[in-house]
């Protein structure tokens, strides 16, 4: 998957469809390339909303209640509209206890936005997340595919900054 | 294996869970997620049980008995754990009890009355969820789910429909569909909603409801009574719940043919006995319209019509039970010496012409089954329970599924073999199909092709056969193939319009006697009514000859305006008659242009025997009492004799139940035409829809679709048609215009019309446009002429 | 601090993550060992004399585990490494990941030898992004070097690995929800029997072990198992990485022998608790094990007796919290994650951690009442029993020992008293969930 996503479509585009036929043809069946065909489709359409999913079941032939149920399950996957930039921020517990909670705050002031919102330009989605595996680099961000860690609210406008170009 | 439960040695020879050991040892262990018919899932983790010696605790359902395990299944640990598990569920429970359809038949309910401790330490309102999600037919109301899955998976393992799904995760789980799409929002869509009704039954709380029940009647109300499904040969058994003479539910009942299952029409579509349509009183025409007339002057005007030597005709149906056949097959006979009985079967078909010597098998046998080849058209949408059967069979044995139907009834989509042909080619393609078993596979058959069989499949060429009928080069190949490498390949058939004649279970009972020999067991085929073998037994099946009009005709429980193709026997007989009397319970098509009808009873006022496709006879049980001026069959026949100043005698039950008739054990198998090309060639399909008595059902055309063309999503725009649109549909001097429908279950490059004969301005236009010894196959020029209107 | 290291040797130089600088310090050695001089019953042998048990947390004998999969007749066979970091507390696969990826492969190449798999895969979590990336090049110039694919090295034997990415649930550190996970399917926990080591990915016989697991295993190989062995304590043998996070001055993973104590790990290694604060608790096993307090200081960390202690060592991530640490938060905090990460399939753990985050909520809010505090104990001692997979029954172990260890300042919330410690008063941005 690339970053930044792209901005929201309701459409599989050809160039992705071909992708996602070549993909399919690595997988042993259809089924078993699911939660990788899916992270193909966000990246192209934003999120996977319920025009996206329709003609990708048609792709997949499998029953759509099915790819809603994995699609649902999985944090990763949005069924709504998100920011082209996803900043995640740890608020487990080794990063609650060295400030955790003053980043979120840092991060949804200078977005102007609250935590789990997406900014009105589509730039950003601000996601309290449970756990990145930083715990040595607490507070951990982590920015589409980039870990940071330890960040302090201080860091924050200089960290956006970059993404905000 | 000797294992002790709650002190209580066992013997056990089979390896099984300790939940199924306790039940057969008769010890109640409490569960709610765990169901026989389906998969385990060990969910609820109310059978959790203690095993003597092990220092946790186990879920019944998942585990295995193992040699010496001393059980113990109520300890107090286990009791707390019940509770716990109960007071979680019940905190976030609305607890409408009072008003819910579920009262008093709530597994919840019982569960918490046994093991529940009267507390609540997470007291919560309730109302997480949205509260309700309709359908037609089936109501839910998530906030009353217990997330057992059972819906769920029956909905998957069991009617292959996979339309609920648990959706989303943890605390925040809800069973669902599709982005919370109501149940009926797409046809199209390949994993649809069929509206049999399993979640409903499978639910053990008040979450999945029947809308048609619905406040009709508490779960303990009026009477249960037994008996047996009314639609197809599948022999589904039914518990009709009646309250102060009004049918109010209807639900299956286990049965050898059905499991515990049913389809739409065994569940809903039996609401028709409620109809106001139902004829009650006898109808005789005068000046033009039908007028209700007592019985006296209804019997006097048939009379008026016949004498004894009167060729009168009649056309009864295999919805009549056994015993209302004989005695309508002898009171014929007594009467009129010259009359002619012919059986018509829902689709306006010859009932009585199919071989008698294939299908008396049970279902059971599909689990020994290495091998079930499914033939025919829209098998599962005629007989869905059958498409249960094969799929469960499949699930417990392993075992391999070719199919060949060229619709997509979701049987086609799990087979590990899938080919497509039109109906009109299936006898050309089972010809070649044992013209390959012949000359590729000699050593697997134990009789060579012999008679009339030996031209058919001398004459079937493979390659020319796969080439017309559209099917991928080699792929009866592989199908011989399959078939020749398994052990015990079991065929199962259903007949459609595309096979007027027979030609495809004649033709596959001679490739399963190729196969097995003396030891063939013959195929399993479906027919269309309730009673097709019985009636079958009892009435000859002379091919129909006579030409031009029949005097008097009597039709019985048939409706061949309604439901048979416009221009064949059948109709056109009907349309002719001089004098037409209708024995029918509702006005049907043809019940409304009769001279005279007599009123009937409906199968659930009846007592008698249905026999079931397979053979199996079984009890129909009187629920209702019909109204008062609806006399039994009998009634009126007898009345009819005294209206003749003759006297009839009825067969005794040894008589009735005794075959009579049987054509022979090997009958000729005509040559299969030689199959044409199938572009622009309009298959028309029938639909349960025309049958009357699904038509009375309010919204049952939310299941059935209205007539339209229907097409391949991907072929539309190679015809220049649009979904939602309209076609001209020409062939000859006859045209008419429906609607064009994106059909997913249609295959690329084919074209079906579901028909309602019913329809005027469509049975002139097939009667005009369909040559008649082409009438599944005809070619159709297609002229779109709207553009389809913008979706949402 | 100068034992020998196995999991993380190299760590420190330079383009380790590259193969030609992996190779020049001795990488893939081990699997040439194998390939050329051993059979597969003999790798078994060797695994199980180092007495390797499994990192993830069960500690299953991993020499067992790989013998029970090369005994079963059904093929293929699959070798699978769990990637799935993502316990609160648990960093100690990253490393690896990012910069010895070939450590990894090579595990993998001889537990696939072991074992008789020719293929694998290894399944990462979604959110490591850039360790995904890593793997992926590495398995690029191991293939062109002919380390994987067809006849590696020339000995006849294959095996193809890949890297699969998961899409954030983690349940799927579970063996048999990452299973799912791999199938396409939600990661819910299967019943079992039957194992993974009969039937695992698509039901075949599957090795599925963690990735520390595995980057233990060319050391083992190369050093012999006795020196593995003789490392350690009496109950569990060798290195282990153990995270150490939370208010420390030098938060990080450290490979460290079996058996180190907890003020050692602390103190020797993590350079004390943060700022010279007085310590306050620790949960030696990440967010599913119960907190250790100051008595436990001189307890050696390994399986055995962490779990003597009452706790559990599992990924041996260690979370230090120091005083002024509002106890309640630290279990809502613990308490949230589960509630978010359970699959929702069995009652005890979709709705007890749903009610177990509501009354500590309540709590923080100062509506709880005191009864609560036992009703929270006595709902956890249910799905602790109850639950259908091992995060259900630990889910409620960190709560369940903050009320054991801290029971006054759970009091004191009921009884709306002022909370001034950190976390004491409302969450400043609610619950996101």
């Amino acid at each position: 998957m690339t970053y930044p996503l792209a901005a929201p479509s309701n459409t599989i585009s050809p160039a992705t469809r071909e992708r996602l036929l070549r993909l399919l043809a690595e997988y042993p069946s259809k089924p078993a390339a699911l939660l990788t065909a899916l992270y193909l489709v966000q990246a192209e359409c934003n999120h996977l909303n319920e025009a996206v999913l329709t003609e990708f079941a048609d792709i997949m032939e499998m029953p759509k209640s099915v790819i809603y149920e994995v699609t649902t399950f999985y944090s990763l996957y949005s069924t709504k509209p998100v920011g082209r930039n996803i900043i995640m921020v740890c608020q487990n517990l080794c990063c609650f206890l060295r400030g955790s909670d003053e980043v979120v705050m840092a991060i949804a002031r200078e977005l102007g936005i609250k935590p789990g919102e997406t900014t009105p330009d589509g730039k950003f989605t601000l996601r309290p997340v449970e756990c990145l595996a930083a715990c040595e680099r607490a507070p951990a961000i982590q920015i589409n595919d980039k870990l940071m860690g330890p960040v302090s609210p201080a860091d924050i406008p200089g960290i956006l900054a970059e993404y905000r170009r | 294996m000797e294992i002790t439960i709650d002190g209580r040695p066992l013997t056990l020879e089979n390896p099984m869970s300790i939940l199924e050991a306790a039940r057969l040892a008769g010890v109640d262990i409490p569960t709610l997620c765990w169901h026989p018919r389906v998969s385990v899932l060990g969910a609820c983790r109310l059978c959790m049980i203690e095993v003597v010696g092990m220092n946790r605790l186990l879920a019944a359902c998942t585990t295995r008995v193992a040699d010496r395990m001393e059980i113990l299944t109520d300890t107090p640990a286990l009791r707390k754990i019940r509770q716990t598990m109960l007071e979680l569920l019940l905190c976030k429970h609305p607890m409408d009890c009072p008003t819910c359809v579920k009262g008093g038949a709530c597994e919840l309910q019982a569960l918490a009355y046994k093991w529940s401790a009267p507390v609540n330490r997470f007291p919560e309102n309730p109302g997480a969820y949205p509260p309700v999600h309709v359908s037609p037919f089936v109501e839910r109301d998530s906030r009353k789910c217990v997330l057992c899955r059972r819906c769920v998976r029956v909905c998957h393992e069991v009617r292959g429909v996979t339309v609920l799904g648990a959706m989303h995760r943890g605390y925040l789980k809800e069973i669902g569909t599709y982005f919370a799409q109501p149940l009926d929002r797409d046809f199209r869509d390949p994993f649809n909603c069929e509206f049999c009704g399993a979640c409903i039954d499978i639910c053990p709380v008040g979450a999945l409801n029947s809308r048609q029940h619905k406040f009709r009647a508490r779960s303990w109300e009026g009477v249960q009574v037994p008996t047996v499904c009314p639609f197809c040969s599948v022999g589904c058994l039914l518990s009709l719940q009646v309250k102060e003479n009004e049918l109010v539910q209807s639900r299956p009942r286990a049965g050898v043919n059905n499991l515990d299952q049913v389809c739409f029409r065994g569940r809903f579509a039996v609401d028709y006995v409620n109809s106001a349509e139902r004829v009650t009183r006898p109808l005789l025409r005068r000046d033009g319209a039908l007028v209700p007339v007592d019985q006296a002057t209804a019997i006097a005007a048939l009379v008026e019509q016949v004498r004894p030597e009167t060729a009168v005709m009649a056309l009864l149906s295999p919805r009549l039970t056994q015993e209302e056949t004989a005695d309508f097959v002898d009171t014929m006979a007594q009467l009129f010496p010259r009359s002619d009985v012919r059986a018509v079967c829902t689709m306006g078909l010859n009932a009585a012409d199919i071989p008698l010597g294939i299908g008396a098998r049970p279902w059971g046998d599909l689990d020994q089954a290495d091998l079930v080849v499914s033939v025919g058209q829209d098998l599962t949408l005629f007989s869905p329970v059958a498409g249960v059967r094969i799929r469960t069979a499949r699930r417990a044995s392993g075992g391999r599924l070719a199919v060949l139907d060229a619709r997509d009834t979701l049987l086609g989509g799990e087979a590990d073999l899938w080919l497509r042909p039109a109906g009109a080619h299936l006898p050309a393609v089972l010809a070649a199909l044992g013209a390959l078993l012949v000359a590729e596979h000699p050593e697997r058959l134990a009789a060579r092709p012999d008679g009339a069989l030996e031209t058919v499949f001398a004459g079937a060429a493979p390659d020319d056969v796969e080439a017309a009928a559209g099917l991928a080069a080699g792929s009866l190949r592989r199908l011989a193939g399959e078939i020749a490498g398994a052990k015990n390949p079991i065929f199962v058939a259903n007949r459609g319009w595309f096979d007027p004649s027979g030609q495809v279970p004649r033709l596959l009972v001679e490739i399963d006697r190729l196969l097995g020999g003396s030891e063939a067991r013959g195929i399993m085929f479906l027919r269309t009514d309730c009673n097709s073998r019985g009636t079958a037994e009892l009435v000859a099946a002379a091919e129909p000859e006579i030409d031009g009009e029949p005097e008097v005709l009597l039709v019985v429980a048939a409706d061949p305006l309604g439901t048979a193709i416009p221009g064949s026997v059948f109709e056109t007989w009907t349309r002719k008659a001089k004098f037409l009397v209708v024995i029918e319970s509702t006005l049907t098509p043809t019940a409304r242009a009769a001279h005279l009808v007599l009123p009937l009873r409906v199968f659930a006022e009846k007592e008698g025997t249905f026999l079931a496709g397979n053979g199996v006879a079984q009890q129909l049980r009187a629920a209702l009492a019909p109204p008062p001026a609806v006399p039994t069959l009998r009634r009126t026949l007898a009345a009819l004799a005294a209206g003749l100043e003759r006297q009839v005698t009825f067969a005794p039950p040894s008589l009735v139940r005794q075959k009579r008739w049987s054509p022979p054990e090997r009958p000729a198998v005509p040559v299969p035409p030689t199959p044409a090309g199938q572009a622009r060639c309009l298959q028309l399909r029938w639909s349960p829809l025309s049958d009357n008595r699904v038509r009375l059902v309010p919204e049952a055309d939310r299941i059935f679709l209205a007539p339209a063309l229907e097409v391949h999503p991907d072929s539309l725009a190679a015809l220049g048609l649009a979904d939602g649109g309209a076609v001209r549909l020409s062939s000859g001097p006859a045209e008419v215009t429906v609607p064009v429908r994106a059909d997913w279950r249609t295959p690329p490059g084919q074209l079906f019309l579901p028909l309602d004969p019913g329809n005027p301005e469509l049975a002139a236009f097939v009667r005009a446009a369909v040559r008649p010894e082409g009438w599944p196959l005809s070619c159709v020029n297609l002229t779109g002429i709207a553009p389809a209107p913008a979706r949402e | 601090m100068s034992a020998p290291r196995y999991i993380y040797r190299d760590l420190e130089t330079p383009g380790i993550e590259r193969l030609e600088v992996y190779r020049a310090a001795g990488g893939y050695q081990a699997l040439e060992k194998v390939l050329r001089t051993m059979t597969p019953p003999e790798v078994v042998e060797v695994v199980k004399a180092a007495r390797l048990v499994g990192r993830g947390g069960a500690g299953f004998p991993t020499g067992l585990k790989w013998e029970l999969v090369a005994r079963e007749p059904l093929t293929p066979k699959f070798v699978v490494a769990n990637a799935e970091e993502g316990e609160p507390g648990t960093f100690k696969d990253l490393p690896i990941l990012t910069r010895i990826p070939h450590r990894l492969i090579e595990g993998m190449l001889i537990g696939a030898f072991a074992v008789g798999a020719h293929e694998g895969v290894i399944v990462c979590r979604g959110e490591f992004m850039e360790p995904q990336r890593i793997l992926r090049q590495a398995i690029a110039e191991a293939e062109a070097a002919g380390l994987l694919g067809e006849n590696i090295l020339g000995t006849g034997f294959s095996f193809k690995l890949w890297v699969y990415r998961t899409a954030g649930a983690y349940i799927c550190g579970e063996e048999t929800s990452l299973l799912e996970a791999l199938e396409g399917k939600p990661g819910m926990p299967r019943i079992r029997p039957p194992f993974p080591v009969n039937a695992g990915l698509w039901a075949r016989p599957t090795a599925l072990n963690n990735v520390e697991t595995f980057a233990n295993v060319p050391g083992i190989i190369l050093g012999g198992a006795a020196p593995y062995a003789a490392l350690g304590t009496e109950k569990n043998s060798g290195t282990k990485g153990y995270c150490i996070s939370g208010h420390v001055n030098k938060p990080g993973v450290y490979e460290i022998p079996f058996g180190v104590t907890l003020r050692s790990l602390i103190n020797d290694y993590a350079g004390g608790i943060l700022d010279g604060r007085a310590f306050k608790a620790v949960f030696p096993g990440g967010a599913s094990s119960s907190c250790l307090t100051a008595e436990h200081m001189d307890l050696p960390l390994d399986f055995h007796h962490v779990a003597q202690a009452g706790s559990m060592l599992g990924s041996a991530a260690f979370m230090v919290v120091a005083e002024g640490v509002c106890m309640v938060e630290v279990a809502l905090r613990l308490a949230r994650f589960f509630r978010h990460e359970s699959c929702g399939k069995c009652i005890p753990c979709r709705d007890g951690t749903y009610q177990i985050v509501r009354l500590l909520e309540r709590m923080k809010r100062g509506e709880g009442v005191a009864c609560e505090i036992d009703d929270i104990v006595d709902l956890a001692s249910v799905m602790q029993k109850a639950a259908f997979c091992g995060l259900g029954q630990a889910a409620p172990n960190p709560v369940l020992s903050c009320i054991r260890h801290f029971r006054s300042e759970f009091e004191d919330h009921c009884a709306g008293k002022p909370c001034s410690m950190l976390g004491g008063g409302e969450n400043p941005y609610g619950n996101h969930h």
